[in-house]
């Protein structure tokens, strides 16, 4: 099955967006305030801020501090929805489903016009192949108030039960709620592809990536699509840059070698297609790593190796996501801690890093290896006094360490320069 | 109930044409004793789940389509229950068979069967039987409507793997035909697998745990033995756990190439290099991945030209949601995906296609596709509200663009649950229309009679001289009102099974073709001109003269 866009990942902003408004107190009409809400304001401030900064860590991907917020927030407000909620959130992300379900069929207990429960109890059954369930789910949440996104999952689950005429009407529903919605506007384009009528299929996709012109997924459909319809040249427009930027996009490489073999340019198309070769085995080995965490996510083995297979392919961004995971798991592991702050600064995100091996740090002082990276991270950063004070510690612990003494020595010459 | 939405007139069309009905006649044909046998027993082999073929084949020569089953097997070598691994049916020529399968040498054949080819690979005039096994497959020598098994003396033997599809074709043009037969992956009792489910319970496996196995190309030395090449006719390596393989021309230089379709490996196109070697372009061609570069679960396969442009289109019945993949030759080597386009795509997405065939099953002209569909994990099908293991065939009807439109019917054969496997066509009861076969994984055969108002016919049987006897490979082409139509005679295609070797082309509401020509394999070309419909001929090569092979009311083709 094609996923060109991320369902998931449009799910969970979904979610986050109803709980940015329900812990801000953006409440709506207050006639008819509902039962969290007005909980809410008689909230006390300490567990706002656990619900507030534990929202913060789940949105990073930090589902450790997240969850022990929800914990610490749930002691001393066991009902109150949003706090179920977020774990909800939390637990899907970590796939554990039974738990996630659980979480929001608890938000419902306690509030059962609770905005968004019904809808990731949805997404939750969709992810399980479970789309009748999911588009009840889908029917509870559009009972309590429609959102476009809302519609743009109904839409999807239609979809993939082949009710084509169901789910155009939702993608539909979608778009007019809310015209910008890229995805929304995607998935019509999708559909209109998957019954064969290309016209329509590229009109939206064009329309889609013009909101989101960037957007590199939405370019690679584009492409394919006017690659399939015969116009090769344009098409290369297209798959070119996602091409270029992601060598581990396997239908981005595929694609562009044949449009070029279609071109004549047999050469380039070989080592496009070489590097589909290569990124295909890429592909299979995340496959495999996700379907290990999909039959087990309590194995922090399957994903260590989810997070590697991605690292391999030059993912470590969603790398980072994996391992934010395993860490979960063994939140005492220092391995796996160092992993995670290895692939987020691979993934540009200097700054995570820097907290990631300070906490290391904290939980082993006396770990050289951290010491050096957490000097490496504040380097890259551009925060050279603080690297020197880590690679300064580094030679305490070891003073004959020659990778600290070769850092300190760089800084060196770049403070002389 | 039938429904059909079709937006596109057919050239040549016939004002009073109808859409398809097929009528269930399993029962009152005398198949209904056969029983396909898995041997499952709660251990959750991996082979249970993919047996097995069946199809159409004339054994004694009188010219009507007798049919064979391939019956499976059970596990315990010890037991005296075997059940029977080979069945075949005799056409009585009244529209019922009889089981003569003691009669044709066969009954006492043991072994896990799989799918059969059948073609005369000795030139003597009969068919011959070859059949895939899980372990070593056999070759039955024909000797006059009674099969003698000549695996060891034919040089066929040392392939103790899983097989399942095979074919006969003539791959270097010498007049005999030679074999390619499909190899899928590593199982043995000894080597199984336990893929469970949380944890505890075993579920059949998925492919990607096991490691696949080389396919196998026999050259035929024309004195009756075979002699194995695949290294040297350019067919190794390919560790591509093969499942279905189709024989076609697509670059028309008269040497026939195969397709060969992989379950989860990128499915191989082998073009022939013009002197019985061969090299793999399906990767660069565009026919090994999807439209998104990804490998998918390629079992049955067939090609043919579907539309005016005179250029195949390949059809690969695929895993569900996976759609079936529908790959049009857009020049040169080249092949683009077009499963959406077809219109094929959207509504195969959730059937897992095993059998499927290229067949003008209204006669209006052009190829129409029908697909046969059954899931393989009968604990893991609950999970999707749409994807069930017992799954309907879906027939399409050609627009004679290349588009396809699926005929929906309520209460018909078309809406038969079933756990189908193979799937082949033939014109057993000499009307001039196309039959259909079903087999299902552990169950019953399904004979189909098409009884649709279509249109006219030619069908035209076709023997070899410099050519291989059964004339495989010979391309046959019809003019009728400016449109072009093209046919084949090929053995394999589809999955693990095998349909009749005559070209029948549907003439519309026209009662002649305005020509017929006829690429023989030899290189000879022989041209027809204003053939009536509504018969059957046979051509011989070389004599310029076609033939009636009309037999319907008894009398004996001289086939």
């Amino acid at each position: 099955m094609v996923t060109c866009m991320s369902t998931s990942f449009d799910s969970k902003i979904a979610a986050m967006a109803v709980m940015l408004l329900v812990v801000a107190g953006c409440g709506g009409d207050r006639s008819d305030m509902a039962r969290t809400e007005k909980q809410r304001l008689g909230l006390a401030p300490m567990v706002q801020q656990f619900l507030i900064e534990g929202e913060r860590a789940y949105k990073n991907g930090n589902y450790l501090v997240a969850l022990a917020l929800t914990d610490s927030a749930e002691k001393y407000a066991s009902d109150v929805a949003d706090i179920h909620f977020l774990r909800g959130g939390i637990y899907t992300d970590l796939n554990q489903y039974e738990i996630a379900d659980r979480a929001y069929e608890t938000t419902l207990e306690l509030d059962p016009e609770y905005r968004g429960a019904h809808m990731n109890l949805g997404i939750n059954h969709a992810r399980r192949g479970a789309l009748r369930d999911a588009i009840k789910s889908f029917r509870n949440e559009e009972a309590l108030k429609p959102n476009s996104n809302l519609y743009l999952e109904l839409g999807r689950a239609y979809a993939k039960l082949g009710v084509a005429d169901s789910a155009q009407a939702a993608y539909e529903k979608a778009i007019a709620l809310d015209p910008t919605n890229a995805s929304a506007i995607m998935w019509l384009g999708q559909l209109f592809e998957e019954l064969g009528d290309f016209d329509k299929a590229i009109e939206y996709s064009m329309r889609g990536a013009s909101l989101r012109p960037d957007n590199l997924d939405y370019k690679y459909i584009i492409g394919s699509q006017l690659f399939r319809t015969g116009n090769v040249e344009e098409a290369a427009n297209y798959l070119r840059p996602v091409a270029e930027a992601r060598p581990w996009h396997h239908g981005a490489q595929y694609n562009m070698g044949q449009v070029l073999m279609r071109m004549g340019e047999e050469k380039s198309a070989q080592e496009y297609l070489a590097q589909a070769d290569t990124a295909q085995q890429w592909q299979q080995e995340i496959n495999e790593a996700r379907g290990a965490v999909e039959r087990n996510p309590n194995d922090v083995r399957n994903w260590i190796r989810f997070g590697e297979a991605h690292r391999n392919a030059g993912m470590p961004d969603r790398a980072a996501d994996a391992f934010w995971s395993a860490v979960a798991l063994e939140p005492t592991n220092l391995g796996l801690q160092t992993n995670l702050a290895t692939v987020m600064l691979e993934s540009g995100d200097a700054k995570g890093a820097v907290l990631r091996y300070q906490a290391i740090v904290r939980m082993d002082s006396t770990f050289i290896e951290a010491w050096l990276n957490l000097g490496a991270a504040y380097g890259n950063s551009g925060e050279y006094d603080e690297a020197r004070v880590a690679w300064g510690r580094v030679l305490e612990l070891e003073p004959g360490n020659r990778r600290a003494r070769a850092y300190l020595s760089q800084l060196r010459q770049m403070a002389g320069s | 109930m039938v429904g059909c939405s079709r937006s596109t007139s057919q050239i040549p069309d016939r004002s009073d044409a109808q859409l398809p009905v097929f009528t269930p006649v399993t029962k009152e044909a005398g198949l209904a004793d056969f029983k396909h046998v898995n041997g499952a027993a709660g251990r959750k082999w991996y082979p249970e789940q993919m047996g097995s073929g069946g199809g159409f084949i004339d054994y004694d020569g009188d010219g009507w389509l007798d049919i064979l089953l391939l019956g499976g097997g059970i596990w315990s070598p010890d037991t005296l229950d075997h059940p029977r691994a080979v069945w075949i049916y005799r056409n009585n020529r009244d529209g019922t068979f009889s089981d003569v399968t003691r009669e044709a040498g066969l009954h006492g054949v043991r072994a896990y069967t799989i799918g059969f080819a059948a073609a005369d690979y000795d030139n003597d005039g009969d068919e011959d039987l070859f059949i895939t096994n899980l372990g070593e497959n056999m070759l039955f020598e024909n000797t006059g409507g009674r099969f003698e098994e000549v695996t060891q003396k034919a040089g066929i033997q040392g392939n103790d793997l899983w097989s399942s599809s095979a074919i006969f074709f003539d791959a270097d043009l010498d007049g005999y035909v030679d074999l390619y037969v499909a190899n899928y992956v590593d199982w043995s009792p000894e080597t199984d697998i336990f893929c469970p489910q949380g944890g505890t319970v075993k579920l059949y496996c998925h492919p990607a745990v096991y490691t696949g196995v080389q396919s196998r190309f026999y050259r035929n030395n024309g004195d009756g033995t075979f002699t194995d090449r695949t290294e040297e006719a350019g067919f190794m390596p390919t560790l591509g756990k093969s499942l279905g393989v189709s024989e076609l021309d697509f670059n028309f230089d008269g040497w026939p190439d195969l397709a060969v379709v992989n379950d989860g490996e990128g499915d191989l196109l082998f073009r022939n290099n013009g002197d019985g070697t061969f090299t793999d372009i399906g990767f660069r061609s565009g026919f090994a991945f999807s439209e998104h570069g990804e490998a998918r679960a390629g079992m049955g396969v067939d090609a043919g030209v579907v539309d005016s442009t005179g250029r195949y289109t390949l059809f690969v019945g695929n895993f569900s949601e996976e759609m079936v993949g529908v790959y049009r030759n857009v020049g040169g080597e080249s092949f683009v995906d077009q499963s959406a386009l077809s219109r094929i795509g959207f509504p195969s997405l959730l059937s897992l296609t095993f059998g499927l065939f290229l067949f003008d099953v209204d006669l209006d002209s052009d190829l129409d596709l029908l697909i046969a569909n059954g899931h393989v994990h009968p604990d893991r099908t609950g999970e999707n509200d749409r994807i069930r293991y017992r799954q309907p065939a879906q027939l399409f009807l050609n627009r004679g663009d290349g588009k396809f439109d699926e005929v929906r019917e309520a209460g018909g054969v078309l809406s038969l649950p079933l756990v189908a496997r193979g799937a082949a066509y033939g014109d057993y009861d000499k009307d001039g229309d196309l039959d259909v076969l079903i087999t299902e994984n552990n169950g019953p055969v399904h004979l189909w009679r098409n009884d649709t108002n279509g249109g006219n016919y030619l069908r035209v049987h076709v023997r070899g001289r410099e050519s291989n006897r059964d004339g495989l490979g010979t391309r046959l082409t019809a003019l009728l009102n400016g449109l072009t139509m093209e046919r084949r005679i090929r053995t394999g295609s589809s999955y693990l099974s095998q349909s009749e070797k005559v070209a029948t082309f549907g003439l519309g509401s026209a009662n002649e073709v305005d020509s017929l020509v006829v690429y023989w394999p030899s290189g000879l070309v022989e041209r027809f001109a204003t053939v009536e419909g509504n018969q059957d001929v046979l051509l011989i090569e070389g004599t310029g003269e076609l033939r009636s092979a009309n037999t319907r009311d008894g009398g004996t083709a001289p086939l």
